[in-house]
């Protein structure tokens, strides 16, 4: 029997008494039946955000909003299929240059799938993009932005052309990056929110106080929380604009001074958070755009790998970094020796 | 950096600190826990929670020489004599070819605490001698590293800490000479302490879970919590062996007491266990006060080397000597 099949009907015994008894109903909202012991809605646990769904609509479902459930258990069925293979091909031995990670081009490869933790999970919404408005799905960036270099392309001069992720510094907010690590634990207080993302071993936290704002830049910005019902609302500025020798990953997760950031979160069930964060950006896009999907506790549900967070090691044994700015250099050494003949 | 009034809470502190140092001396902590004072969180733990603060100039061991030699305490007024020296101190010039360090500026205010030194127990307050075991250890570490040139002289920028390298600087229970600010948040089931220095977040479970497999180390270790009374009980193991505390690295077995003595004060205490690397278990104590945003004291992000090019300066300066050496 699934746990839901246990906890729904206590949820609804829980909404006729919220509904009696508690003040936040004064909001018109349905009152959460997860309370911490001091009234506030209860968010606590630890989060999986992992899913299949990608943050833009792909250009091969332009104009469809929703996948039909068909479609989606075809998807899902592939992903299991490819971990499956992933997992049960023979171990190979592996010898410096004769990686079963280089590719057929030369090239060196990437991450094989012992490492991801992408999951295997569609979102429930059955949407074709994690971005609810603007309609179309799409980032709605300035039209100067959106021709920004690429990145990724190099030149590798130094550690500062890596970007920032690289640099294990972090890749800015909202922390979407469903590859690995995409675990979430929240703490509560009657005065703070703590939340502590696995990815980059970042933490965040959150007064509820009404404090004013310090008006110290920081890297993931200044948030500030409040409760609007059952829902937990931060809004986050004051981030750190630092143009000079950062690179970013992902130009919409960039901090800037004009980025402003409102998040959403409410307890729907048991097992599910509903994540929403608005950006305003008015330098970088030409509106406010939104990004939901649920956040749930149930990893097995998403295909991931179960268990408590660790620690987060970013380049902790590995010489990427280096290897990187020496396969640069050996390139210009070719180049040289060409130019030369 | 911070920059705030002391004066006004500074006799409400001291009254605090005086009480504690002299339950502290006398050994009668666990009676001190039981005053009807103690704040309780809503779901009825003893409430830890709050920014605190637990810097001092008494050193954690007790000099051989000089005004702390051999004695275990110091009046009140001594403490804050000592506090007060030591801010001037840091804002004289630095002698002749040397570069300086930070000045008052950066650096915190000390609670004056009426003690010689931070280890309690054993009562010469030293750290008691390696094992031979450990000796031989830390020898062969040292031997390796010599090779390489003087302490003060790194090759490379992993001849530095990991503090100075911005990786971890561990459970760090005895804070530094700037940012020893915790901020303890407390739920059923978990305790999280925060420390402002590389802004790591220590999460300690409460609910009698088993510690994690042996084969996974971890740069804060794996704690596990407990109450006793009105006193956190935080068991920590799992040491990654490149951490460091003293000599002691993944055979550490670190036992922290936490207590709220009143709305201002947690007393801090620690266990260091580790037969591998010393004859002896030993203690120390260093309790915190209360910081408060309204007095503009809070914590903020922490900038490790942000700014700053102390690591390549570190490098090239190193170089440079080798150079002038090499030259002579």
């Amino acid at each position: 029997m699934k746990l839901w099949n246990v906890v729904s009907p206590l949820i609804l015994v829980g909404l006729l008494l919220v509904g009696l008894l508690a003040p936040r109903s004064a909001t018109g909202q349905v009152g959460s039946v997860f309370l911490t012991p001091w009234g506030d809605p209860d968010l606590q646990g630890i989060w999986v955000g992992s899913t299949l769904t990608p943050l833009e609509r792909p250009a091969r479902y332009e104009g469809r909003e929703f996948l039909t459930a068909e479609e989606i258990a075809e998807l899902e069925s592939r992903a299991v299929n490819e971990d499956t293979r992933l997992l049960e091909r023979p171990a190979e031995l592996t010898t410096a240059g004769g990686s079963v990670d280089w590719r057929a081009d030369g090239t060196p490869g990437f991450y094989n799938n012992f490492w991801l933790d992408g999951g295997t999970a569609w979102s429930s919404s059955r949407r074709t993009s994690l971005i609810v408005d603007p309609p179309n799905g799409r980032i709605p960036y300035t039209a100067d932005v959106r021709h920004d270099r690429p990145h990724g392309m190099g030149p590798w001069h130094s550690n500062l052309d890596l970007d920032t992720g690289e640099r294990c510094l972090g890749d800015g907010l909202p922390q979407i990056w469903f590859g690995y690590n995409p675990n979430h634990q929240i703490f509560q207080t009657p005065q703070h929110i703590v939340i502590v993302h696995e990815m980059f071993n970042q933490r965040r936290v959150i007064p509820l106080d009404g404090r004013p704002s310090t008006n110290i830049p920081r890297w993931n910005g200044e948030p500030r929380g409040r409760w609007e019902g059952d829902t937990l609302v931060v809004e986050s500025s004051e981030f750190a604009d630092r143009p000079d020798n950062y690179r970013w990953s992902s130009t919409w997760r960039r901090p800037t001074s004009t980025l402003h950031m409102v998040e959403r979160f409410t307890r729907i069930d048991v097992e599910t958070i509903d994540y929403e964060a608005t950006i305003t950006d008015p330098v970088r896009f030409t509106e406010p755009w939104i990004v939901r999907f649920p956040l749930s506790t149930d990893q097995s549900e998403r295909g991931v790998a179960q268990g408590e967070l660790f620690e987060f090691a970013c380049h902790e044994g590995n010489y990427a970094i280096a290897n990187i700015l020496r396969g640069a250099r050996q390139e210009e050494i070719q180049e040289a020796g060409k130019a030369n003949r | 950096m911070l920059t705030f009034s002391y004066r006004g809470r500074f006799s409400r502190i001291h009254r605090a600190l005086t009480a504690l140092l002299m339950m502290v001396t006398l050994g009668s902590v666990s009676t001190a826990s039981q005053t009807t004072t103690t704040p309780m969180t809503s779901w009825g733990d003893p409430d830890l929670q709050g920014q605190w603060n637990s810097q001092t100039s008494i050193p954690l061991e007790r000099p051989l020489e000089g005004p702390l030699a051999e004695k275990e305490s110091l009046t009140l007024e001594e403490a804050a004599t000592l506090e007060a020296d030591n801010r001037a101190r840091y804002d004289l010039p630095p002698r002749e070819g040397n570069p300086g360090t930070y000045n008052a500026f950066w650096r915190d205010f000390g609670n004056p605490l009426a003690r010689t030194s931070l280890i309690i127990d054993p009562p010469d307050g030293r750290i008691p001698p390696l094992t031979p075991e450990g000796q031989a250890r830390l020898d062969a570490e040292a031997a390796n590293r010599s090779t390489r040139g003087p302490r003060d002289s790194p090759d490379t920028y992993s001849d530095l800490s990991n503090w100075t390298r911005c990786i971890s600087r561990s459970w760090n229970g005895i804070g530094s000479w700037y940012s020893s600010n915790y901020q303890i948040f407390q739920t059923p089931g978990y305790v999280v302490v925060f420390q402002e220095l590389i802004h790591e977040a220590r999460i300690i479970p409460l609910d009698g879970r088993p510690s994690v497999s042996e084969s996974i180390p971890l740069w804060m270790g794996d704690s596990r919590g407990h109450w006793e009374g009105k006193t956190l009980v935080v068991e920590t193991t799992n040491f990654d062996r490149k951490t460091n505390f003293r000599g002691s690295r993944d055979t550490l077995h670190l036992t922290e007491r936490y207590t709220r003595v009143d709305e201002d004060t947690l007393n801090y205490r620690f266990t260091v266990r580790d037969p591998q690397t010393f004859s002896r278990d030993w203690s120390v104590v260093r309790p915190m006060t209360r910081i408060d945003i309204a007095e503009r004291r809070s914590i903020f992000e922490y900038a490790c080397h942000e700014g700053n090019y102390g690591m390549t300066g570190i490098l090239a300066g190193a170089r440079a000597e080798e150079r002038a050496e090499q030259t002579r």
